[in-house]
């Protein structure tokens, strides 16, 4: 890891939903005055309860969710302040992944062309060395090659969520904020798809924020977490120390929640 | 627990369930032969496509039309013990399925969305289980139960919407209607895989309340191993339509048998060093003659491709050549 390098620094967020003048809907605040800086090259988690924040500061980080107080910075963006010409630059530097993977990808497209469209998009090489970019990428994250003409409905969630991670290393990225991306599988496949994570993370330096309400996984992979609630940081550092020894009584809470065997 | 009856609660016997598509015929479950004491909470574990929720739809027949597309075809036996000498569940009319349904066996499934009915407030919903179980539903039931799975509030939500309650508050109005009917089994088909953990805790508790107190025997079906683990009196594994191992819970985790089951323990995420499940399920349409897991088994051996692995019993079983040997 690089220490010290920081490539996402986000200060004193804080979001607002709901508040509108003309259909007064109730105001919600999602996140209140949360701040989160991840190094280069790390496994940062953002773990709590439903409804804690954690996927709408990804999606702040993403830029897909203006902030209403705070500034962030990631990979030398600003998201919620981009001009036009710059977005694809920062689509280069910033991938995501989501949990749905049925509902993410053009079910009109092979599951190859999905992957190809970003680089069509960010206009790299020849067509010929996109598609041989595409198999290459189909290879390191252990799709067949017999799948690229597939459609999305013919794949398993698994070999879909491949294309996504695939989809989103396309562009070789710099940050990559998955959101829940191993909810919706099954165990082995979690455990081969979190295995595929933390290989790329090692073998290329990707900074990786890991939206999960499951502990196990990010006790698993992340370097760092941060721990929320009702839109609060709680508490954050280093994944062993907060694990080992919890000091906020939510993040206790989540731990003691954890099943434990009858048989202990 | 309960002392095991003369008869158990339920016992399958080579029941199969196969799906005809417009190409090819799925095999969706494969000669499972397992029994259910009284009170006993049995874990069925197991990836997508093995077999487990068809397996236990087919106990209460939830498919075929309207269910799913195409007609399931279900062989074997499924006895269910009652009061009067029993029921057999593979064949019977609809009349008697509509009654077991009401009365023996209640049912949780993962998105309680889909078993609430989204135009009607949840206590009426509640009112319904009860009279079709054949009891009475005033105000005063309701609310009772509604209070014995601690919704919040449940006096001013009583006449409330599904969709505005949460998953978890969804949930607990669906296992208020098994405790309306105190039914002798509940079959939970992934009833917290969408919660949040502590949701999940207190969900999960429910479930042991309404064994304690109505000795309601339970097939809880998840993917989640620790969940089993926490709850589940013996564990049954499936894979690719077959039950390849059941065990008293302890066993299954303290000495998995099958190198299937092995694998499986070694997936969990936080079991480091774990030897990894790597590959995907088979196709259920293309049948080998031999052990369906040996195309991803580490242990594969050239017998194990030819002819498939006899059973090994002690104390539970294990499907697989090695076990026997």
């Amino acid at each position: 890891m690089l220490a010290g390098r920081r490539v996402i620094e986000a200060q004193n967020i804080t979001v607002h939903y709901g508040g509108g003048s003309i259909r007064r809907t109730a105001k919600v605040t999602a996140l209140e005055d949360v701040s989160l800086s991840v190094e280069a090259g790390a496994c940062h988690g953002l773990v709590g309860e439903s409804g804690s924040g954690k996927s709408t500061l990804g999606r702040v980080l993403l830029g897909l969710t203006a902030p209403n107080r705070g500034r962030v910075a990631i990979a030398g963006f600003d998201p919620a302040r981009l001009a036009r010409r710059q977005r694809p630059a920062f689509c280069r530097s910033v991938q995501c992944v989501f949990q749905d993977s049925g509902t993410v990808l053009n079910p009109r497209l092979s599951v190859g062309r999905s992957v190809r469209e970003g680089l069509d998009i960010q206009r790299c090489g020849t067509r010929a060395d996109r598609d041989a970019a595409v198999a290459a990428l189909f290879e390191r994250v252990g799709l067949s090659q017999t799948l690229l003409e597939r459609f999305p409905h013919q794949l398993s969630g698994g070999q879909r969520q491949r294309v996504n991670i695939a989809r989103a290393l396309s562009v070789s990225p710099k940050v990559l904020v998955a959101d829940e991306p191993l909810s919706a599988l099954d165990v082995s496949v979690q455990a081969q798809i979190l295995d595929l994570l933390h290989g790329i993370q090692r073998e290329s330096g990707l900074t990786i924020v890991l939206i999960t309400h499951d502990l196990k996984v990010a006790q698993e992979i992340c370097d760092t977490v941060t721990v929320l609630e009702a839109g609060r940081t709680v508490e954050h550092g280093r994944a062993d120390d907060v694990f080992a020894n919890p000091k906020h009584s939510t993040t206790r809470r989540l731990i003691n929640s954890l099943p434990t065997p009858k048989f202990a | 627990m309960f002392a095991p009856m003369a008869e158990p609660l339920l016992t399958v016997a080579g029941l199969s369930v196969s799906f005809d598509l417009a190409d090819r015929t799925i095999e969706a479950v494969r000669g499972v032969h397992l029994t259910l004491e009284a009170g006993e909470i049995l874990g069925i574990v197991g990836e997508s496509g093995s077999g487990k929720s068809t397996f236990a739809k087919s106990i209460v027949r939830l498919h075929g039309p309207p269910f799913t597309r195409s007609r399931a075809i279900i062989g074997g036996s499924i006895r269910l013990a009652t009061d009067d000498s029993g029921v057999e569940l593979v064949g019977a009319s609809r009349e008697t399925m509509r009654n077991v349904r009401a009365r023996q066996i209640a049912t949780v499934p993962q998105d309680a969305l889909s078993g609430l009915n989204p135009l009607i407030p949840i206590g009426r919903q509640i009112a319904e289980a009860l009279r079709a179980a054949g009891m009475p539903a005033d105000r005063r039931r309701v609310l009772a139960l509604l209070e014995e799975v601690q919704l919040r509030n449940a006096g001013r939500r009583i006449g409330a919407f599904p969709h505005q309650l949460s998953g978890g508050e969804r949930q607990r109005v669906i296992i208020a209607m098994a405790f309306a009917r105190a039914p002798r089994l509940l079959i939970a088909d992934e009833p917290t895989t969408a919660l949040d953990v502590t949701v999940q805790a207190q969900i999960l508790m429910l479930i042991e309340r309404l064994r304690e107190r109505h000795g309601t025997a339970v097939l809880f079906i998840t993917h989640d191993l620790d969940v089993v683990a926490s709850l589940a009196d013996r564990t049954a594994v499936f894979y690719a339509g077959e039950l390849i191992e059941l065990s008293p819970t302890r066993d299954l985790f303290l000495h998995p048998r099958h190198p299937y089951t092995q694998a499986l323990l070694a997936s969990r995420p936080g079991v480091a060093n774990g030897k990894r499940l790597m590959g995907t399920a088979p196709d259920l349409a293309a049948a080998a003659p031999g052990c369906a897991f040996a195309p991803r088994c580490p242990h594969a051996a050239p017998r194990c491709e030819a002819s498939p692995p006899p059973v090994f019993h002690k104390n539970g079983f294990a499907r697989c050549w090695r076990v026997a040997a």
